[in-house]
């Protein structure tokens, strides 16, 4: 398994992220991420083999029947978020 | 091109789903003319401790659109995470399925110039929807309505080798969802909505091409056509360069059809797809399957088929029957219990100068469409002609009158005494002996006979028997 992260490696998480990054913030993060993944890099030492596929949880077939209650005030759902609003709608300046 | 290069085209379509409440949350799914952000909620927005449960009735709708497109049903099921940053997307990710879509190895047959064509379906999957982006001078604005309202992804294998097999195959496939009640599919409310995998492959070749082109985003049939017809131009004119066209993700400019590349392309890898964690995994029982396959109904095709094999109705008025759920039931109430040889005039009827009346004239309240039956029949049994059937039928659907009453007012009863008929031809004959020679010679100039005594009859008369009879005289 690959344990350590390249510069390329952050810079294109970055850009799937739509994160900007200077060269030296990818240079530290690269070693940062690299450091946590050869942390975690420990749980490839446990045995799997044979241990099938499993959900979190025992429980199967959890659903809710199709019955529409209501929703956030649209006042609440304004606040709630950091960007401005108009009209209603939530305004970021443009993606476009 | 047509002649150098063959297309190869997949389609991937995205049908939203007709439940009352979202796909993983309560709030309400009727989003259209609501004031923005009105139905969103914690879940929505996949706001922190937020719990995602899937809605019993949505997934429902899935199998039994992957029913009726005759797939395989994944027994054991799961939704996953698709990781994507877009801002109509709050959470930062779809919930979506990956490797276990609910359907799976389907078809859907349609009709093509050379007969019918089998369409695989590759997998039929459920997702949720995004919310709304409003692009405009210099700012975009969210609405998060529509985000989390169910939505079904049909995938197709890359089958189709003409656009008009792409076209047929979208209508049928709407028909198709109309008719079980899974979608109104209304496309100019983004109901329905086509993603497009093409490539071009020289005529003759049999493997795929070592290139795709996919276009995202095409809100409508009409515009798929257009986009068709732009991309083949544009990749025919790369590989008659002896190039090989980019493999990438391409936009619309606007509705024309033309296409621009876009920047950034994720690959698979980067959705970097996972199990939901927040939804337990879902088995479905046989009896699942067998409770919704009995709201199977009769799809548009094999409803096509049996029009024409049992009632003999011609396949252009079938197709325009089938084509939509109102009319096709209107049809068959009209005709439920009707002689089985009369039906297939009443569908010539019914398609031609019914709905000629329908666009063109205003229906009066008193009109019942069974008038159009007791026409028909009155015509086959020739007890009236079709041209006074044509004007009686106007007269009934603008008036309200019945077909009776038109029928004693206009005297067009048909004259089916052949006494009289041949009081009016003897006397025809007498008064125009050119013409009695001129048949003789000529059969074909009997017509002359046929016109002017039909003129005496005042056209109420069935024309052949006339013309039987002048040419039997003419012996």
């Amino acid at each position: 398994m690959k344990k350590n992260i390249t510069v390329e490696d952050v810079k294109k998480i970055a850009i799937l992220a739509h994160i900007e990054l200077t060269d030296e913030e990818a240079i530290t993060y690269a070693k940062q991420i690299g450091a946590i993944l050869t942390y975690v890099e420990k749980l490839n030492e446990v045995d799997t083999k044979g241990v099938e596929f499993k959900s979190q949880t025992d429980l199967k077939n959890v659903f809710r029947e199709d019955i529409p209650k209501p929703s956030l005030d649209q006042k609440d759902v304004l606040r709630n978020r950091l960007s401005k609003s108009k009209g209603g709608s939530l305004v970021i300046s443009s993606v476009l | 091109m047509e002649s150098n290069y063959e297309l190869i085209i997949g389609l991937e379509v995205h049908v939203q789903s007709k439940t009352k409440s979202k796909m993983f949350c309560s709030c309400d799914s009727n989003y259209f003319n609501t004031p923005p952000n009105t139905h969103v909620c914690p879940v929505c927005f996949g706001l922190p401790g937020a719990l995602p449960v899937p809605n019993r009735r949505a997934v429902e709708l899935c199998i039994k659109t992957s029913l009726a497109l005759n797939c395989e049903i994944s027994k054991d099921t799961k939704f996953d995470r698709k990781n994507y940053f877009y801002p109509d997307l709050p959470k930062g990710f779809q919930i979506s399925q990956y490797d276990k879509p609910i359907g799976l190895n389907g078809n859907l047959e349609i009709e093509t110039v050379s007969g019918l064509k089998r369409i695989g379906i590759t997998r039929v999957h459920q997702e949720e929807d995004t919310g709304k982006s409003i692009h405009n001078n210099g700012e975009t604005f969210l609405d998060f309505n529509k985000s989390g309202v169910p939505l079904i992804e049909i995938v197709s294998e890359p089958d189709f080798r003409t656009k008009e097999e792409v076209t047929t195959y979208c209508k049928r496939l709407r028909q198709i969802v109309r008719y079980l009640k899974i979608s109104n599919a209304d496309m100019e409310r983004g109901e329905m909505r086509f993603e497009l995998n093409m490539s071009l492959r020289k005529a003759g070749e049999t493997s795929l091409p070592n290139y795709k082109v996919e276009v995202k985003n095409i809100a409508s049939i009409s515009v798929l056509e257009k986009v068709i017809d732009y991309e083949i131009r544009r990749q025919s004119e790369i590989l008659d360069q002896g190039e090989t066209p980019k493999q990438e993700t391409r936009g619309l400019i606007d509705m024309t059809g033309e296409t621009t590349s876009q920047r950034s392309k994720e690959n698979e890898a980067d959705y970097r797809y996972f199990p939901e964690p927040d939804i337990p995994l879902i088995e479905i029982s046989d009896e699942m399957i067998s409770k919704i396959r009995k709201e199977l109904v009769e799809l548009p095709q094999q409803k096509k088929e049996r029009y024409i094999k049992d009632f003999g109705i011609e396949a252009s008025n079938a197709e325009t029957i089938i084509s939509d759920v109102q009319t096709y039931k209107e049809f068959e109430t009209l005709v439920k219990n009707t002689d089985k040889a009369v039906i297939f005039e009443v569908a010539k009827w019914y398609t031609g100068e019914y709905f000629a009346l329908q666009n063109n004239s205003i229906k009066n309240s008193n009109f019942s469409p069974s008038s159009l039956v007791e026409l028909v029949t009155l015509v086959t049994e020739k007890k009236i002609t079709r041209a006074n059937a044509k004007d009686a039928l106007i007269e009934s659907y603008t008036t309200g009158k019945t077909i009776e009453e038109i029928i004693k007012e206009k005297g067009y009863e048909v004259v089916s005494d052949m006494g009289q008929i041949e009081k009016v031809v003897d006397t025809i004959m007498s008064s125009n002996p050119k013409a009695v020679d001129d048949a003789r010679k000529n059969p074909n100039a009997a017509m002359f006979l046929v016109g002017q005594a039909m003129r005496e009859l005042k056209g109420q008369a069935d024309a052949q028997s006339v013309k039987d009879l002048i040419m039997s005289k003419l012996k």
